[in-house]
């Protein structure tokens, strides 16, 4: 089983990337083993709040997803995090999982924590979701999170890239670059979905 | 809305959020009816139109949206129409599936979550509740 850590703070577009995510993976792409029977992918979402809403977007689509709310990001669910993974490859044993933390989190962090407690993990891998609108009020607001989101990341999309000038894309690529030379970045605009070619080069990068 | 008693271990609270920064968080669920009936697509306006007054109750104070979020499920036995408004202060995006917006509403779960920094959280929770659910027709759900 494979995971992938969908990260990026509150609003960068992460559900959307996560509907396209988990449709190429579920056409039997990317890079585990393409002869597996039985589903390909689950979803692990984990809110903030009381409201299942990224968990119903999803499941609507037919995917399976299960959901942790957390109801307070300051105590979360790492322990219940592992406990699903677990559940997850034992009853379904799906190729992928993908995991959405909430906005706030620190995917570095839960790779290292869940790596160490679940044994059916083969890899983990992040992919950071970057919201061109907000990014320089999130550099000034929330630079630490923000920063180690990008830091940590495997590839980084550029979301919402319909809405900056080329100009204004080429600055943020330079700061991310900064940031985290080794992540292969793309402009994305994820609500008309991702580019097959997208998902083609990140899972040929890992 | 954020409930909570903090009596256990935190030992993983340095898996979320930035040192020092606690985000204000409202969040609740309940049941409203509508009568008469309204279709999908005039509560969808109006829904969309409360998260713009929350997005703009925030900002007015300073406030720094993590995003406002709402989810709505027609309740009538047959229907599987639901509805996604989400913002982060600019527009508000909006799906909806199940034949929502031509169908007539009488009664919906409606879902709603707001998250923002440097707003106080009991002032947002109070502004936001009384916007989104208003006193008349709720029943408390969750």
């Amino acid at each position: 089983m494979e995971m992938i850590i969908v990260s990026g703070f509150l609003g960068a577009g992460k559900t959307s990337v996560i509907l396209s995510l988990a449709h190429y993976l579920a056409r039997g792409a990317g890079d585990a083993d393409p002869k597996r029977t039985g589903p390909r992918v689950a979803l692990v979402e984990n809110e903030i709040g009381d409201v299942a809403y990224d968990e119903s977007l999803l499941a609507q689509s037919g995917f399976y997803v299960k959901n942790m709310l957390s109801g307070c990001i300051c105590c979360t669910l790492n322990a219940d995090l592992i406990t699903t993974l677990r559940d997850i490859a034992e009853r379904i044993g799906p190729a992928y999982v993908v995991f959405e933390p909430t906005g706030l989190a620190f995917p570095g962090r839960i790779v290292a924590s869940v790596r160490e407690f679940v044994g059916a993990l083969n890899s983990a891998r992040i992919i950071a979701v970057l919201d061109v609108e907000r990014f320089d009020a999130l550099l000034k607001v929330s630079p630490q999170l923000v920063s180690a989101q990008l830091a940590d990341a495997d590839a980084i999309l550029i979301n919402k890239a319909d809405m900056a000038s080329a100009d204004a894309l080429r600055d943020i690529a330079s700061m991310v670059k900064s940031i985290n030379a080794r992540a292969i970045c793309f402009e994305t605009v994820a609500t008309d979905g991702i580019p097959d070619a997208v998902w083609e080069e990140i899972f040929q990068d890992a | 809305m954020h409930k909570h008693d903090h009596d256990h271990d935190h030992a993983q609270a340095g898996l979320y959020a930035e040192d020092g920064v606690i985000p204000a968080v409202y969040s609740e669920t309940r049941r409203s009816s509508f009568a008469p009936a309204t279709t999908g697509a005039a509560l969808a306006g109006r829904l969309a139109d409360v998260i713009d007054d929350v997005a703009a109750f925030i900002q007015e104070r300073g406030g720094f949206i993590g995003h406002i979020k709402l989810h709505a499920r027609d309740l009538a036995v047959d229907s599987e129409a639901a509805l996604w408004l989400s913002s982060t202060g600019r527009n508000v995006s909006c799906r909806a599936c199940g034949g929502w917006n031509e169908r007539e509403v009488s009664e919906a779960e409606i879902g709603f979550t707001a998250i923002a920094l440097a707003v106080e959280e009991t002032e947002l929770a109070s502004f936001a509740h009384r916007f989104v659910f208003g006193d008349a027709d709720a029943e408390a759900h969750s």
